[in-house]
């Protein structure tokens, strides 16, 4: 089973050289799902965004956690090295910022102003469809989870399914839209925004509101296991058994 | 005290934590072992819920196995490849 806090080599095909990436979902996920979350290490030459994190034994490359993905699990090859705690936590961190946990979670939950000017990117709560995609007739729907500061400055932002199909348990799986869904937090991954349908929404409600988004934030607290959000001792139970 | 009923996980969680009674306020008048006590029991507890949520989960296992549901997954991470995020 793949480790939390382990950077895995990720198999492309085509691709020359094997990119790694440290697998952040908590290790019960990825026993029994498809797909793991994992942060790509890459060269700090190439890291734009202020949430890059240089590796304390190596600052020549950096971890984005705006660029989490959730990756096929048939595609990770061995593990490579352990990422040291702190590191780890630091990662955690910055991937609550991005998805602005401080104010989802905080009580009550508190929204941001919209910001001035045109908006032609996709903003924090947004449902949208993939553009041109379907898979066996059906339309997956994804909701945005990166914050608008970010999406709006940035080629790429943070989204995660939703689905009909009723799951559990249900802080993994928040219920939203008034329990017509819930949002696979695993799953969450970046995407180029030009990936995202912006002109042909999904019918109805277009948007999560703001305690759907709290209970979203909240899922990924759990999937994701950002300690500092978690009870005291869930999160020394995340730590020690990821 | 009994320690049979504990994992060797609980034990090492509860001594990891019982030095930071202030995390957890617990009563400053506790003496060493009630906090341990406490904590042990409670982090007995906690992974208890999440044995049973694993347990829950296993039918969502069977979605997973879900052709579509897999080609969805795979398509979304070689947008993430093509798109050079990784």
């Amino acid at each position: 089973m793949l480790q939390r806090g382990v950077a895995y080599e990720i198999e492309i095909a085509g691709r020359a050289g094997t990119p790694l990436a440290v697998v952040l979902t908590k290790n019960s996920w990825n026993g029994r799902m498809l797909s793991a979350g994992a942060v790509p290490i890459g060269p700090r030459t190439e890291a734009t965004s202020p949430f890059a994190l240089p590796l304390d034994e190596d600052p020549a490359e950096v971890l984005d956690p705006s660029r989490l993905l959730a990756i096929p699990q048939e595609q990770i090859g061995r593990p490579v090295k352990e990422l040291d705690d702190g590191s780890l936590h630091r990662l955690e961190r910055a991937l609550a910022e991005l998805i602005d946990a401080s104010r989802l979670l905080a009580e009550p939950p508190r929204g941001t102003r919209p910001i001035p000017g045109v908006i032609d990117y996709p903003r924090l709560g947004e449902i949208y469809y993939r553009k041109g995609h379907r898979i066996e007739g059906e339309a997956k729907r994804y909701v945005v989870v990166s914050h608008d500061l970010w999406n709006q400055k940035n080629i790429t932002v943070l989204v995660a399914r939703t689905t009909t199909q009723p799951k559990r348990p249900t802080d993994e799986f928040p219920i939203v839209q008034d329990g017509s869904a819930q949002v696979v937090c695993g799953e969450l991954t970046a995407l180029p925004a030009s990936a995202l349908d912006l002109d042909n929404r999904p019918q109805g409600q277009k948007r999560l509101g703001l305690q759907d988004m709290a209970a979203v934030a909240r899922g990924f607290t759990q999937t994701h296991l950002l300690r500092d959000y978690l009870n005291p001792i869930e999160a020394e139970i995340g730590r020690v058994e990821g | 005290m009994s320690r049979v009923t504990f994992t060797l996980n609980d034990e090492a969680l509860a001594t990891s934590l019982v030095e930071r009674p202030d995390e957890f306020d617990l009563d400053p008048e506790l003496s060493q072992s009630q906090r341990y006590a406490l904590l042990v029991a409670e982090g007995a507890a906690l992974r208890r819920g999440r044995r049973a949520e694993r347990e829950r989960q296993a039918a969502y296992l069977t979605h997973s196995a879900d052709p579509a549901h897999r080609e969805s997954v795979d398509d979304l991470f070689n947008l993430a490849v093509e798109g050079g995020l990784i």
